[in-house]
């Protein structure tokens, strides 16, 4: 579970261990760094997605956070979720439909 | 025979065509980066980092050296790259000392202490700098903290109101990553916290 300095709250859930561990092998392996030490590839890895946050257009964008998240993330086994209030209630995050639309599309869990 | 060299001095300038040059700048995506390519400080975006920067607090202090090396291969592509070392020192204890260390040439310059071609803007999360000079890319350094065995950032830009001052945000998760980076599975972390405190340093250029 994440809480970020604005309030907002999230949880993330791994569907498929299978493919959640291929796919997090495969964004360490892409990091290009070579050796088996895992620090230094765990800190590419999460520099990479700062990269992409900081590159996204739409700084307007309210769910920028969760969209940029559920972009890299997307097939990787596990789905996003966002407390509804005081963890009284969860949302399902799920990327639209239509890429065009400005909405994630939110699934409540209660 | 004549053939052969001529064959080989063919090869040789194909592959030396086929280094592509791409300019070190806050768009890049390292970590897509093509095999061979090469990301050159063209701009020299990094050059406003070099040097001894100093930060003190009463009796502790934070120093850190900084050089540029050009075309530096690590593997994947090559690069322009800011590498150095630094000491720790808190309450007059020195915690951590890898200076005598800042003039090695390692064969993977990633090994120093200190080491970044990552550029952002002032405003780039997480942590923008409200003090920092907008027209000037920050840096993003990364550093390892022996005693601890955990990386983190140093995320270095230099101050609106002088280019001799630079506003550092250090940041670390304190995770202890262990195992073999091939297989995820044996990966376990531990909380370790680190041996700089997080927060916001101001430095001075020496």
């Amino acid at each position: 579970m994440l809480i970020n300095p604005d309030g907002s709250t999230y949880a993330i859930k791994i569907d498929d261990i299978d493919v959640f561990t291929f796919n997090m092998q495969a964004k360490l392996n892409a990091t290009g760094i070579y050796g088996s030490n895992p620090q230094p590839k765990v800190n590419a890895a999460d520099r990479k997605l700062n990269e992409i946050y900081n590159n996204t257009s739409d700084p307007t964008d309210s769910n920028k956070l969760a969209r940029v998240f559920l972009e890299h993330f997307n097939g990787s086994g596990m789905s996003l979720y966002k407390s509804t209030g005081n963890f009284d209630g969860w949302k399902k995050l799920s990327l639209p439909t239509n890429p065009s639309s400005p909405t994630l599309t939110e699934s409540p869990c209660n | 025979m004549k053939k052969i060299v001529i064959l080989t001095c063919l090869i040789f300038s194909i592959l030396s065509c086929n280094a592509q040059i791409i300019v070190q700048s806050k768009q890049n995506f390292y970590t897509d980066t093509p095999d061979g390519g090469y990301y050159q400080d063209t701009n020299n975006l990094l050059d406003p980092y070099i040097g001894t920067w100093l930060f003190t607090n009463g009796t502790t202090s934070l120093t850190m050296k900084l050089r540029k090396i050009v075309n530096h291969y690590n593997g994947k592509f090559y690069t322009d790259l800011l590498i150095g070392e630094y000491q720790y020192v808190e309450n007059g204890i020195e915690k951590l000392n890898t200076l005598d260390q800042f003039n090695i040439d390692y064969p993977f310059q990633y090994d120093h202490r200190l080491n970044s071609c990552y550029l952002l803007n002032a405003n780039d999360k997480p942590n923008p700098c409200n003090t920092c000079n907008n027209s000037i890319l920050r840096v993003d350094i990364t550093y390892s903290d022996d005693v601890k065995a955990i990386m983190g950032s140093f995320l270095m830009g230099l101050s609106a109101t002088s280019n001799t001052i630079a506003n550092v945000y250090i940041s670390s998760t304190g995770i202890k990553y262990s195992g073999d980076a091939n297989d995820i599975s044996t990966i376990t972390t531990e909380q370790v916290g680190t041996t700089i405190p997080n927060g916001w340093y101001s430095f001075i250029k020496q």
